[in-house]
C-alpha cells in the first residue's frame, strides 16, 4: 500500500470517526419517563450503537429510567437511560429503540442525567502494548481485544521480547481480561495471558531456554477511555517464560493504546 | 517488631472511619494455632487480622498479621545439629499483610503487600486479582497473580546471600448448579526462580567403603508447579449439612506429582452452634532427584528435604463454632495429621545406617479463633 493510499484511508477513517462524534449525542426526538424491559436479557450498550460494549444485561421488569431526549447515531435511534449497576452505582447506556421494551410517561428527573457521562467503548479493539521490563528488556505486542460481555474479554497477540543484546524472541499469547468503569471514564483491568516464547536458538534470552517455551503474563491497571474510538492504559506487568530446565522471571511496567474497530 | 503494633493502629483507624460513617464496619479476627509433632517440633501462631470497609462499603482494606514461633528438634536437626542428637533450633517468623478489595460492577479488584521475616529469610509479595461475575451472577470467573522477592541468609555464615523471585498465576471458574450446590474449577501456576534450598539441609553421600558423609543440598534453580482442582460444595437443607468436597491434582518440573483428597462437612446443630468434620488425604511421589541416601556420585542435583521424598498423609479435623451473637463467633479446631515417608528416613547418627528408621510424624494441632463485627 502507497503512503498515499494510507493517507487517504486514515483520513476517511478519520472523517468517519469525527461523524460518529458529531452525531453522537445529537437528539432528534423528545420524548420523557421511564423503561419496562418485557424480555430476559436486553442489552443495555456503552455507546449509541451495537458496535458498542455491552454494559449490561436487564431482565424482563426491570424498569430503567429514561432521558427526555432519543439520540440518533449511525448505527439507529437509541433511548438514552440510567442504569443501576449496582446497589450505589449507576450509569448512562443506551437501548436500541427497536427492542422488546415498553415507555411508560412518568417524569423523568433530568439533573439526575447530568451527573453521569456517558463512557462510549468499543467491543472490540486493536491494542499495542509496550512494557519495559527488568534488566533493560522489552516486550512489545500487538493484538486483537473482544469484548464477549460486560466487562470480560479475550485477546490475542503477537509480538517480540528485546534484550538489552538485541536478542529478540517472538512471543503469542492469548489473554482473558477483566475490566469495569471505576470513574468517569476510568476503568479497573486484571488480564491474565498464557502463550509461547520462541527464543532465536535454545540457550539464548535465558540459560536453559528451550526452542518453545511457555509465557505466562499478568497485568493490572487504569485504563482512560475516549469516548467511541480509542483509549489508553498503564499497568504493572509480571511475565515468566520457562521450560522444565529453567525459567525466565521479569516484572515491570505496561502502557497500551487501544483502537476500536 | 510486633505485628500488633501497626494492626492496633489500623483498627483504630478503621474504627474512626467506622464512627464517621453509619454504613461503615470493621471486623476482626484472632486466631491462635499451636501445632506440635513427634518429631519433636513445636509452633506456636498467633494471627490478628483487622478489616474496615468505607466509601459506602464499596472498599475495604484489610490488614493481617501472624507469627509463627517455632522449636524443632526434627530428624535432619538431630542428624547434623553442632549437639548431635540434643540440638534444637529457634526461629521467630513474622508476617505482615495489607489488602484493599474495591467492589466494582458485577465483581472486584483487589491488590495486596506481603512481607515476612525470620532471622535467615526475608520475602516481600505484591498480590492482585479480581472476579467477575457473569450471567446473572450464577458465574464468577477469578484472577490472581503474585509477584515476590526473597532474600536467604546463613545464620553462622556472614557471606551467604542468596536471591529467589517467584510468581504466581491463579484463575478459577465458578459456577452456582442450583440453589443448593456450587462447583468450582481453579488452575495454580507457580514459577520459582533462583536459590529454592536450605543453606542449612543437608544430603547425606555414601562414599567409598560405605563411609557416609554429608554435603549441603543442590536443587535446580527453577521449579515451575502446576495444580488444578475443582470443588464441589451442596447442602441439604433438610439435616442442615453442607458438605464440600475437592480434589486437587499437582505436578512439577521436579517431577513430583501430588493427589489430594478433601471432605469437608459442616452441620448447623443449631441456630448458634455448628460442627464441622475435616478429613484430608494426600499423596505424592518423589522429585527425580531426591534420594535418602546418595551412593558414590550424587550428580548435579541432591537434597536433604524430607518433603521432596514420597510419602502420604492423612489428616483428621473437628472445628465446633459457637456464634455468641450476630457480632461474635467463637471457634475451636482439633486436628490430627499423620505422615507417613517410603523413601526418607530419620538417620538418628550419620556415620552409621544400623539405627536408621522409616520417618514418620504424627502431628497435633489446636486453634481457637474469635470472630467480631462492629
Amino acid at each position: 500500500m502507497s503512503c498515499l493510499q494510507l493517507c487517504r484511508l486514515q483520513t476517511k477513517w478519520m472523517h468517519r470517526n469525527l461523524l460518529w462524534l458529531v452525531l453522537l449525542f445529537i437528539p432528534s426526538v423528545s420524548w420523557s419517563g421511564s423503561l419496562l424491559i418485557e424480555t430476559d436479557g436486553v442489552a443495555v450498550y456503552t455507546g449509541p450503537g451495537e458496535r458498542y460494549r455491552i454494559l449490561t444485561r436487564l431482565n424482563a421488569r426491570a424498569q430503567v429510567q429514561a432521558s427526555e431526549k432519543i439520540v440518533s447515531s449511525p448505527f439507529g435511534r437509541f433511548y438514552k437511560v440510567l442504569v443501576p449497576i449496582s446497589e450505589k452505582q449507576k450509569k448512562v447506556g443506551y437501548i436500541p429503540v427497536t427492542a422488546p421494551v415498553r415507555s411508560k410517561s412518568d417524569a423523568p428527573d433530568s439533573e439526575e442525567f447530568e451527573k453521569y457521562g456517558p463512557v462510549a467503548l468499543t467491543s472490540s479493539a486493536l491494542q499495542i502494548t509496550y512494557a519495559q521490563l527488568k534488566d533493560q528488556q522489552q516486550l512489545i505486542t500487538l493484538g486483537y481485544m473482544d469484548y464477549l460481555t460486560t466487562g470480560f474479554f479475550v485477546k490475542g497477540a503477537v509480538g517480540q521480547w528485546i534484550t538489552p543484546s538485541n536478542t529478540n524472541a517472538v512471543v503469542a499469547l492469548g489473554e482473558i481480561g477483566n475490566d469495569s468503569l471505576l470513574a468517569g471514564r476510568i476503568s479497573g483491568f486484571v488480564t491474565y495471558g498464557l502463550g509461547l516464547f520462541i527464543p532465536p536458538s535454545a540457550g539464548t534470552i535465558f540459560t536453559g531456554s528451550q526452542r518453545t517455551n511457555l509465557l505466562m503474563q499478568a497485568t493490572m491497571g487504569l485504563r482512560y477511555n475516549i469516548s467511541g474510538f480509542a483509549s489508553f492504559s498503564a499497568s504493572a506487568i509480571q511475565a515468566a517464560a520457562f521450560n522444565a530446565n529453567n525459567s525466565l522471571v521479569s516484572n515491570g511496567f505496561q502502557v497500551s493504546i487501544e483502537v476500536g474497530i | 517488631m510486633t505485628p500488633l503494633k501497626p494492626l492496633f493502629t489500623l483498627l483504630l483507624i478503621g474504627l474512626s472511619i467506622a464512627s464517621r460513617s453509619s454504613e461503615a464496619a470493621v471486623d476482626a479476627s484472632s486466631v491462635v494455632r499451636h501445632y506440635t509433632d513427634t518429631q519433636g517440633t513445636v509452633v506456636t501462631s498467633p494471627t490478628v487480622e483487622v478489616g474496615a470497609t468505607f466509601n459506602e462499603d464499596r472498599m475495604k482494606l484489610t490488614a493481617h498479621a501472624s507469627q509463627d514461633i517455632l522449636s524443632s528438634a526434627s530428624s535432619e536437626v538431630r542428624t547434623f545439629g553442632s549437639r548431635g542428637q540434643d540440638s534444637v533450633i529457634y526461629d521467630l517468623r513474622n508476617e505482615f499483610q495489607i489488602n484493599y478489595e474495591a467492589q466494582i460492577p458485577d465483581g472486584t479488584l483487589s491488590a495486596g503487600v506481603i512481607t515476612s521475616d525470620e532471622n535467615d529469610y526475608s520475602s516481600r509479595v505484591v498480590a492482585a486479582g479480581g472476579t467477575r461475575e457473569l450471567f446473572s451472577k450464577n458465574t464468577v470467573i477469578g484472577f490472581g497473580f503474585a509477584n515476590g522477592s526473597d532474600v536467604i541468609t546463613a545464620t553462622g555464615d556472614s557471606l551467604f546471600r542468596e536471591s529467589m523471585q517467584h510468581q504466581v498465576y491463579s484463575i478459577s471458574l465458578s459456577q452456582i448448579l442450583n440453589k443448593n450446590s456450587l462447583i468450582q474449577l481453579l488452575y495454580d501456576f507457580r514459577v520459582e526462580n533462583g536459590y529454592i534450598a536450605s543453606p542449612y539441609r543437608r544430603a547425606k553421600i555414601v562414599g567409598a567403603g560405605g563411609v557416609i558423609t554429608s554435603r549441603e543440598e543442590n536443587h535446580p534453580r527453577t521449579r515451575n508447579r502446576n495444580a488444578v482442582g475443582v470443588k464441589y460444595n451442596f447442602y441439604v437443607p433438610k439435616i442442615r449439612t453442607s458438605f464440600a468436597s475437592s480434589y486437587r491434582l499437582y505436578q512439577d518440573s521436579w517431577a513430583i506429582v501430588s493427589h489430594t483428597i478433601e471432605e469437608r462437612i459442616t452441620r448447623e446443630m443449631s441456630r448458634a452452634f455448628e460442627l464441622a468434620l475435616t478429613l484430608r488425604y494426600y499423596t505424592q511421589s518423589k522429585a527425580n532427584f531426591y534420594q535418602a541416601y546418595y551412593v558414590g556420585d550424587p550428580g548435579s542435583f541432591f537434597s536433604g528435604n524430607n518433603t521432596l521424598a514420597t510419602y502420604e498423609s492423612l489428616a483428621v479435623g473437628l472445628r465446633p463454632a459457637y456464634s455468641f451473637s450476630d457480632r461474635f463467633q467463637l471457634a475451636l479446631k482439633l486436628e490430627y495429621f499423620t505422615q507417613s515417608f517410603q523413601d526418607a528416613v530419620d538417620a538418628k547418627r550419620l556415620e552409621t545406617r544400623d539405627d536408621d528408621v522409616q520417618l514418620r510424624l504424627d502431628a497435633y494441632v489446636v486453634g481457637l479463633s474469635l470472630v467480631a463485627q462492629f
